[in-house]
């Protein structure tokens, strides 16, 4: 890790194929993204999305978890933890909707293609729906969340209502749900990753769908603070008819253990906007001076005080991440990622890098000024996508009594 | 059910014409401007659905003559003893709908507040530019050129620098001003204003008082030239642009207030731009209390409405109390702007320095207030359709300007512990 990178982190657990990806990532962003990003300043969609397809097509990044005879990397271990965090912070630093995009469909994949629960089959169904998709790998997850109007809540949901139901139908299953909420892309999105209630037995299951799947409506694209490149959009899915196939997994343990790699995937993406945030900032305090008397902006006590804060929480943010990386990578030292202790850890995590990270950015702004809401700095874009994943974490109560929960055993109703 | 009108309002100090003026413009809001505002950021560039609602704020409801003497067709508020509260009041009520209007309607009085104010009326200039506003078939901005791209902040921070940074010069020839400099982003630029109020200097990198001139110029002077329009988080109401003055010419008479008075003056124009600011975040925070009210009623959370959680009431509660505080301290303000015999003149540097630590104070807690309630919400409290992120963007702008945070924190610094080296 020779590049000019101030933060001490934990890299010795980056392997060296990791370390040479980051490397790539690195150089793919400074001249594919970060070079290009003035110029399509009124419309970065004709930037990302040729970017999405490099990225996921070309380097190869969307196919990590296939099989090599697929034209993947085979990778089917936990270690993908490790390369996921390190991939999509390089990513992030880039463009963080473009990281989003990548981490949910890797988060998916993993919910399949990880060991142990690494099952060929569901996975070359995901790998079939993708290859009949006109988008790359594009994936969005319907997670539980808060209910609207009389929807039914469940505990083992974290007190959140499923976005869907499903249920027995002699000849299968049939996938119900109404206006669900993806966690992004929801508009381009190939495949549909939807935590369902099995309507016999009230056990959790998440299944796995295409787009193309008859009974699948997806709804107009509705606005949003930040990750707009690919709209999001509502879906409804009216009696989907849900093959064997598509059953990734059943009950609330391993849901917690794709929370738990989201957890890591939204922590990696913010510290990589983070990365880029300090990179904005700091081209503003060595060109600017204050009080008309040449001090160099980044040389006075208060903002050099207010930029030393800022370096404080990018570090501290950065660490956690991979630390929970860590975590997640070697069940065999810490227990697996549906376990409780890893699960909250991964919760705690990404809650507390979004925290230290609006704090960052709040303040990186206060200290730009106008040039922190304007568009032309970019720093603002991170500002509302930042905040826009930590909206997509779960509302704070729900996180917050799974910390009381596991820290206090508090029974929270 | 609880309202916005439960929050307090110091009743001892409401203009007369409060009761009035606030339900006009809440009736204007809740019909021009809340059923289309999630329409307005991609109006940014046109502003094809916000220009019609602010001709009717504006004109149809004649509030832009609000300043003007009466015998010039305005409604006298200059001289009222109660602008601060009136105006506050006004400013609150539209940011409720949209704080970016707010800012923008607010902007319209700020150059005119130089010479329609007492006691420093300049009734040439009132009857010179009256008319341009006093009508009533469409609305019209005025707007502060201030900032420069040299000094940023610079332009305000009065008590330190005394305009010595400032490069926009004006210079006499005969009996015109010749203006020459490059300003950004005032608000009401972009080809919205017609006039400005542009601060330059007769001598530059002077710090002598008399050389800070604030001088009028219409948009439509040769030599006044514009840029397109800033994008930016939010704010879509709110145009800014780079302005440039290429030998502009003026008539001499067209400075406000003379030597010495011109810089004085400022500072009143920067009270009213703190006191302002309040009402900017007191209307969002009074908007969000009214969406997190029905968020929070209608969502369930473990088979209870949300807002019967103790967590979540706790964030709700926290809401209210800013608004309330905001309320209080904003109408306290606006108090003392309207009675400077008891609290000082407007432009003195207690009142100034009080106004910055308000401004900044309220705008903290309002950002983190939103944030708290948009986590809450999770991934709803970032949908356009909720109406809170764009309160939680515009907001963050008016955190941020008028020099930011940190020169409000310097002005207060300064006040409160006499500072001598800041």
């Amino acid at each position: 890790m020779d590049y000019r990178d101030p933060f001490a982190f934990p890299h010795e657990w980056l392997t060296t194929v990791d370390r040479s990806l980051v490397e790539t990532l690195r150089r793919w962003a400074d001249k594919e993204i970060l070079a290009k990003r003035a110029e399509h300043q009124e419309d970065p969609a004709t930037l990302l999305h040729p970017a999405l397809h490099s990225l996921f097509d070309e380097l190869g990044l969307a196919c990590l978890l296939w099989p090599e005879a697929e034209g993947g990397s085979g990778l089917r271990t936990s270690d993908l933890a490790m390369t996921m965090a390190a991939a999509l912070e390089q990513v992030g630093r880039a463009d963080a909707g473009l990281a989003m995009a990548l981490a949910d469909s890797l988060v998916m994949q993993a919910s399949v293609g990880v060991e142990p629960h690494r099952d060929e089959s569901r996975l070359q169904l995901l790998i079939k729906i993708w290859r009949q998709s006109a988008q790359p790998a594009l994936a969005a997850l319907m997670l539980p969340a808060l209910a609207q109007g009389e929807q039914a809540t469940c505990d083992d949901l974290f007190g959140l209502a499923p976005p869907a139901v499903l249920r027995s139908a002699g000849d299968g299953w049939r996938l119900r749900g109404e206006q669900c909420r993806p966690t992004g892309v929801g508009s381009a999105a190939g495949a549909f990753g939807v935590t369902a209630l099995v309507e016999s037995d009230r056990r959790i299951a998440f299944v796995l769908i295409s787009a193309a799947a008859e009974g699948v409506v997806r709804h107009e694209p509705f606005r949003q603070t930040g990750l707009e490149v690919w709209p999001n959009a509502r879906v409804s899915f009216r009696d989907v008819v849900v093959p064997e196939a598509s059953l990734a997994f059943f009950g609330a343990r391993r849901l917690r253990e794709l929370l738990a790699w989201r957890n890591l995937a939204c922590a990696a993406v913010v510290c990589g906007g983070l990365l880029n945030a300090q990179e904005i900032l700091q081209d503003w305090g060595e060109t600017r001076v204050i009080k008309g008397k040449g001090q160099i902006f980044k040389n006075n006590p208060l903002t050099a005080s207010l930029m030393g804060e800022v370096g404080g929480e990018i570090a501290a943010a950065r660490t956690l991440t991979y630390s929970l990386a860590r975590l997640v990578s070697r069940p065999d030292l810490y227990g697996d990622a549906g376990d409780a202790t890893i699960f909250t850890a991964a919760v705690n995590t990404a809650r507390q890098v979004c925290r230290q990270a609006m704090t960052a950015l709040n303040r990186s702004m206060e200290l730009m000024a106008s040039a922190g809401y304007a568009t032309e700095w970019n720093l603002e874009r991170i500002w509302r996508d930042t905040k826009t994943i930590e909206a997509g974490l779960g509302p704070s109560t729900a996180a917050q009594a799974q910390l009381a929960r596991h820290f206090f055993a508090s029974q929270t109703t | 059910m609880r309202t916005i009108d439960d929050f307090t309002r110091p009743r001892e100090y409401l203009s007369p014409l409060d009761k009035h003026l606030g339900k006009i413009v809440r009736d204007w809001a809740d019909r021009e401007v809340l059923p289309f505002r999630r329409q307005y950021d991609e109006d940014w560039r046109e502003h094809r659905l916000i220009e019609p609602a602010f001709g009717k704020l504006m004109a149809g409801l004649g509030l832009q003559r609000l300043l003007f003497p009466e015998e010039y067709g305005g409604m006298g508020m200059g001289h009222s003893g109660y602008l601060g509260v009136g105006a506050y009041r006004i400013m609150e009520e539209v940011a409720r709908a949209d704080s970016a209007m707010a800012v923008a309607f607010a902007v319209l009085f700020w150059p005119l507040l130089m010479i329609c104010n007492e006691p420093h009326v300049n009734r040439r200039l009132c009857a010179e530019f009256a008319p341009r506003f006093c009508r009533d078939d469409k609305a019209v901005f005025a707007a502060n050129a201030m900032t420069e791209p040299q000094g940023g902040a610079d332009i305000e921070n009065l008590d330190v620098l005394k305009g010595a940074t400032i490069r926009t010069t004006a210079r006499v020839d005969g009996d015109q001003w010749v203006i020459n400099g490059h300003k950004l982003w005032p608000t009401n630029s972009a080809g919205v204003a017609d006039l400005f109020g542009v601060v330059a200097t007769t001598e530059p990198g002077s710090t002598d008082p008399r050389d800070f001139a604030f001088i009028f110029v219409p948009a439509d002077a040769p030599g006044v030239s514009q840029g397109n329009a800033y994008r930016k988080a939010g704010m879509a109401a709110d145009k800014n642009s780079d302005i440039w003055f290429d030998n502009v010419r003026v008539p001499l008479w067209y400075r406000a207030c003379g030597p010495g008075d011109d810089l004085k003056y400022f500072k009143e124009v920067i009270s009213f731009g703190n006191m302002g600011s309040i009402a900017f975040a007191g209307g969002v925070l009074l908007n969000v209390f009214e969406i997190a009210r029905d968020f929070a009623a209608r969502t369930r959370y473990r088979g209870k409405p949300l807002h019967e959680n103790d967590d979540v009431a706790a964030v709700l509660a926290d809401l209210a109390a800013e608004a309330e505080v905001t309320r209080v301290l904003g109408y306290q303000y606006a108090r003392m702007i309207d009675r400077p015999d008891l609290y000082g003149a407007r432009w003195s540097d207690e009142v100034v320095a009080k106004g910055r630590a308000f401004k900044y104070l309220v705008c903290d807690r309002t950002v983190a207030a939103l944030e708290k309630v948009m986590n809450v919400m999770g991934a709803f409290g970032v949908e356009r359709a909720q109406d809170i992120e764009k309160h939680w963007r515009d907001v963050k702008m008016v955190q941020l300007w008028m020099g930011g945070k940190q020169l409000c924190q310097m002005e207060t610094a300064r006040w409160f512990y006499e500072c001598e080296t800041l």
